[in-house]
């Protein structure tokens, strides 16, 4: 068995499955059962949702340790389902090594919905949200346009590397704004209703489910890291709905509806 | 009967299916991911025709957590896809926007008794997926224990 092969191909496996936004036992657990597969001696893995630390002990008991970073990292459904299948398929039938890294490009080549599409969609996660709110039909088609508005803000900032703190804000404001607009302009009934249905776009919802199930499965870190960033986002939509709001009744003396 | 249940189940359907094109669900999942947040909105609903609000999330997050084990088992898809989906109307986007209003306003009491309220509906959710998820384990566990003990 190759040591250094078998760190450097689960530590892209690793990666890739963090990156999709899996959670980190299921990361933890795949890699303990591929070394397991291959016989690896004494190999631990430890990940937190930034960081990835591998360590494996080759035939003479040498250590070898691989450590790797994690930026941003978004929630790719599909991807994790497919990770998730290779990993039990390695564990099943182990494959030579040299061929993993082709399956995880496969994969890493799968296609995403495109953006215009993505935009498309946060339209009509605040359209339909307006209406499960209690908002009516006009509220709900001025939801589908500023939620549209705000999908754009956000993949304009993902593209200049934003980071995701500053990014909340600011398309938290875009929306507050757009929706002013709107009822300044008599299109409104429910003012509240449709920027809650807009702001349904930024809400942490994947670090909220995945901070429970981190923290059971005993990964302290993890859970923290998480916790921190849904309070960190839901501050940042708070803010920026706050300044849209405050220096429109600061100008226009109140309210619009 | 209508008004009430099935428009509500039918609006967190297509938000949530929405929702599946911008976090990449493919496939089946693109039906059965967003038919538990209907589930579990349903769950809240009839809920709310019992007890308080902070209670139906409770079942309706373990509503949605037992769908979410259920299919994580049967069409061999990660739970949590299922869970990020399911859970999302429930997410209190409605309490924080509101604790910011109160805010704004100067309305202290309010403003604190709204935060609160806030963190009660996060709080239920994980608790919600706290206690299936144990269950689950406990069981599993449990299974495994058992057919141990027998050979």
């Amino acid at each position: 068995m190759d040591c250094d092969k078998l760190l450097g191909v689960t530590t892209d496996i690793a990666y890739d499955l963090l990156e999709s936004g899996a959670e980190i036992y299921r990361v933890e657990e795949s890699i303990q059962r591929i070394f397991a597969a291959y016989g690896a001696r004494e190999g631990s893995i430890f990940a937190i949702p930034t960081l990835l630390i591998l360590s494996l002990e080759d035939e003479t008991g040498r250590p070898h340790t691989a450590i790797r970073r994690l930026g941003n990292h978004g929630s790719d459904l599909a991807r994790v389902g497919a990770y998730n299948d290779l990993c039990r398929s390695i564990c099943r039938e182990r494959p030579p090594l040299e061929e993993i890294p082709a399956a995880l490009a496969r994969i890493g080549r799968t296609p995403r919905y495109s953006p215009l599409q993505q935009i498309f969609a946060g339209g009509c996660v605040a359209f339909a949200f307006t209406l499960l709110f209690g908002g009516g039909l006009s509220d709900a088609l001025c939801a589908l346009i500023c939620g549209m508005g705000v999908k754009w803000v956000q993949f304009l900032f993902d593209r200049l590397e934003v980071n995701a703190f500053f990014s909340t804000i600011v398309s938290s404001f875009a929306a507050a704004a757009g929706v002013l607009v709107l009822a300044q302009a008599g299109l409104l009934a429910n003012f509240d209703k449709t920027v809650i249905g807009i702001l349904m776009n930024l809400v942490p919802g994947l670090a909220l489910t995945n901070v429970m199930r981190d923290i059971i499965a005993g990964d302290l870190v993890a859970g923290l890291t998480k916790l921190v960033e849904a309070l960190l986002t839901a501050t940042g939509i708070a803010l920026g709905t706050g300044v849209a709001l405050s220096v429109w009744q600061a100008l226009m003396g109140g309210m619009p509806v | 009967m209508i008004e009430q249940f099935l428009l509500p189940c039918l609006y967190a359907f297509l938000a949530c299916l929405a929702f599946c094109f911008v976090v990449n669900v493919r496939g089946r999942m693109l039906f059965f991911a967003p038919l538990g947040s209907s589930l579990g909105w349903l769950v809240y609903l009839l809920c709310g025709l019992l007890a308080g609000d902070l209670v139906c999330y409770f079942f309706a997050t373990v509503a949605v957590s037992v769908y979410a084990g259920i299919m994580a088992r049967v069409p061999r898809a990660p739970a949590t896809g299922f869970l990020l989906v399911g859970l999302f109307p429930m997410v209190p986007g409605g309490g924080i926007y509101y604790t910011m209003e109160y805010c704004i306003g100067g309305d202290t009491g309010m403003f604190l008794e709204t935060g609160l309220h806030t963190f009660g509906i996060a709080g239920c959710l994980a608790l919600g997926v706290l206690a299936v998820s144990s269950t689950v384990r406990l069981y599993t566990a449990a299974k495994r224990h058992l057919r141990r003990g027998r050979a």
